[in-house]
């Protein structure tokens, strides 16, 4: 037991007794009935009454005191009165105001205990934490480098000047050049743009700041705002210096694209941004805005002008030769077999982004340790083996969304696009009775593609929805199609279902 | 009444009650340790001290406001933790039929204090005795209470533990009822205007009045 617990049950035990020791004086210890009460009032032998909720206190001329159980009535309690006896209703005038004062207090202490706790534990001083910039600082030395990054060779050329700036602005500035302020990163998902944004930091020798677009998203109108000014301020304490805004269309949506409360703090938040790359607000230029999206369409053009985000990069897909760099570095330092041929696998992993390969070679990593762990090898004796490879391309193919039947099709298609691994013969009945023939290109939760007649790769293709479909089934033979129909795809469309 | 009597009555009930729900709660935590399963103690359960325990609206509000019904935090047990020679089903049995045995042998200890400062002249004497007479009505009525096998009591675990499993879908069920089977069994008996609890209070005043009169 503690010396908390203790000093708790100590308080609270002597608080208890002290309580029930003195109701152990609060009436008479004498218990009389009615009988002997009417007895003495008629003789005139009573002093004072006390009157309680539930009974009488009576004390006499001579001393003597006893409680009487039972409430008595208004009328007896004015009769007693009258024929001159001293009664004391008991009404404390401070009970009055307690027992509305006690639980009110209570309940409101039991709120503001909750709120506290609803809020995390926060309690006071939310508001001025909200303001906070949840821009992360990483360590001075980040250690990422332009080699960690496989591809992007002209978005490292660019971003080398950066770094070159950012490593001795002076003679920089000396010369005249001003350096692009933000440089704004679109690519597909998964192919190096944090990482290009923390190698600019780890070759320049500079902080990194990493903030997601979403986290200046709030609802209370001018948090968001407040969080930028008070990012740029913390990064100014460190210029030079690098700033990442990840997944910057959360906040840099086109204005005016939307109504209500939520956009006008997104407005709000933008517009902050915009003030601040502007550098109307005292920015010397040491600090680099870096950013990354992959909806680079969805910006707001305003964000796009020269003197904010004035240089854009796109981080392209890998190629092959990129591809195999990236599996160089991520195979870095596992052991390998002699059998593997880096360039062979990159030609195999057409369309993988760095980080699929890197997920990849983590994959097949695994594949070899646990073989040759569970034979009861060593940790270093692990050798990834062509085969570990082979073997987790394969399963990845089996997770894409190919088919090659069709009633797997259309249980897929419920929920995803799905497109067959060869084109299948197929035969639809439409609602109106025309027959479609031709070749399932795809299927979606509410269309189907169809390439019509024998030349399926060059003739036009037609979209049906789904609704119109009476029948469709997979079929060898080909026919001929009504052209009428078959261009318009809501011509039989009955109007209930729309 | 006056403000301080009013004030002194619900310290009174108030204090008791907290004590002897912290035992309570430190029971369940303490019979779940013994069979091995950490989660209370990670939790800061495993103590008597009431703080841990107390609830602020069942352990404080409801009781200051002399509502005469409250709770405690529930102590957190997680059966599958348990060392392995203890099997789930009758480790939460005992977890559970902890909490109310702590809850008799405080009545019984309470019983013994009464017996020995009921006769005191002294008027602190007095008041000790008061709150021990008190402390064995409170813990007698939490112990028969707590085993009503009403879900979420404890007396619903000891259901789950004795329960044959050909009765489990139907119990299941009505445990799926939530609070309401509780709400029930407390309202009825309140409006049909008869106690449940009678019985236990005769007998533990006709218990209080033997050990006065011995």
């Amino acid at each position: 037991m503690n010396r908390r617990t203790l000093a708790v049950w100590l308080a609270l035990l002597v608080v208890g007794l002290l309580a029930w020791t003195v109701l152990q004086d609060s009436g008479p210890d004498q218990v009389g009935s009615i009988e002997t009460l009417t007895m003495d009032i008629t003789d005139g032998n009573i002093d004072r009454l006390v009157v309680h909720d539930d009974g009488l206190e009576v004390y006499l001329d001579d001393g003597g005191s006893y409680a009487v159980e039972g409430v008595p009535a208004a009328e007896w309690v004015s009769y007693a009165r009258s024929i001159g006896i001293d009664v004391d209703e008991g009404g404390d005038p401070l009970m009055d105001v307690a027992i509305i004062a006690v639980p009110a207090l209570l309940i409101i202490l039991a709120l503001v205990w909750f709120g506290r706790r609803a809020m995390g534990g926060r309690g006071m001083g939310t508001f001025t934490e909200m303001r906070k910039s949840r821009a992360r600082l990483l360590a001075e030395n980040v250690h990422a480098r332009f080699d960690d990054v496989a591809g992007a060779d002209e978005a490292k050329l660019r971003l080398g000047d950066v770094v070159a700036w950012l490593s001795e602005p002076e003679r920089w500035r000396a010369s005249g050049v001003r350096m692009p302020r933000g440089v704004l990163m679109e690519g597909p998902p998964g192919c190096g743009k944090t990482l290009l944004a923390r190698a600019v930091a780890g070759e320049a020798g500079v902080p990194f700041f990493y903030v997601s677009g979403s986290e200046f998203v709030e609802m209370l109108v001018g948090v968001g705002a407040a969080r930028v000014r008070d990012m740029f301020e913390e990064a100014k304490k460190k210029a030079p210096a690098v700033i990442f805004i990840d997944e910057i269309d959360a906040i840099g949506r086109r204005r005016g694209s939307g109504v209500g409360p939520s956009h006008e703090e997104r407005e709000q938040t933008l517009n902050q941004l915009l003030v601040a790359l502007d550098g109307v607000e005292g920015r010397d230029g040491d600090i680099v805005v870096l950013a990354a999206t992959n909806r680079a369409d969805i910006l707001d053009p305003a964000l796009l002008r020269p003197g904010r985000f004035d240089l854009h990069l796109r981080i392209p897909p890998l190629g092959e030769e990129a591809r195999e760099a990236a599996l160089r570095i991520h195979l870095r330092g596992r052991a390998l077999d002699l059998a593997v041929s880096l360039p062979t696998l990159a030609k195999q992993t057409v369309g993988l982004s760095g980080a699929e390969l890197e997920n990849l070679a983590n994959e097949a990593t695994l594949r070899a340790a646990r073989r040759v762990l569970s034979e009861g090898g060593s940790a270093g004796a692990v050798r990834v083996q062509p085969d570990d490879f082979t073997h987790c391309l394969a399963e990845r193919a089996a997770r894409q969304p190919g088919f090659d039947r069709l009633d797997a099709a259309m249980v897929a298609s419920a929920s995803q696009l799905v497109r067959p691994d060869t084109p299948i013969p197929v035969r639809l009945l439409l609602v109106g009775g025309t027959e479609v023939t031709g070749q399932l290109l795809w299927v979606d939760a509410q269309f189907v593609k169809i390439a019509p007649g024998v030349d399926a790769e060059n003739g036009p293709a037609l979209v049906i929805p789904k609704m119109q479909v009476q029948s469709f089934a997979a079929d060898g033979t080909l026919e001929a199609v009504d052209p009428t129909t078959a261009t318009d795809p809501w011509a039989h469309q009955t109007p209930e279902l729309a | 009444m006056s403000l301080s009597l009013f004030v002194m009555r619900r310290v009174a009930w108030f204090v008791p009650l907290v004590l002897s729900l912290s035992v309570h709660e430190w029971a369940h935590a303490r019979a779940a340790a013994a069979f091995g399963d950490p989660t209370a103690e990670a939790k800061g359960r495993l103590t008597l001290d009431p703080l841990a325990h107390i609830d602020p609206v069942g352990t404080v509000m409801l009781p200051l406001l002399g509502v005469p019904f409250g709770w405690a935090k529930p102590v957190p047990v997680d059966p599958s933790r348990f060392s392995s020679h203890t099997s789930m089903r009758l480790g939460m049995l005992w977890v559970a039929l902890a909490g109310p045995a702590s809850n008799a042998v405080m009545a019984l200890l309470s019983l013994g204090v009464y017996a020995l400062t009921v006769d005191a002249s002294s008027r602190l004497g007095l008041g000790v005795a008061a709150a021990a007479g008190y402390m064995v009505i409170l813990n007698a009525l939490l112990a028969v209470f707590n085993l009503i096998p009403v879900f979420p009591l404890d007396g619903s675990r000891v259901v789950d533990g004795l329960l044959p499993d050909r009765y489990a879908a139907p119990w299941e069920r009505l445990k799926s009822l939530g609070m309401l089977p509780l709400g029930v069994v407390i309202i009825v008996p309140q409006v049909l205007g008869f106690s449940p609890f009678e019985p236990v209070m005769e007998l533990v005043q006709s218990m209080l009045g033997w050990v006065a009169r011995s």
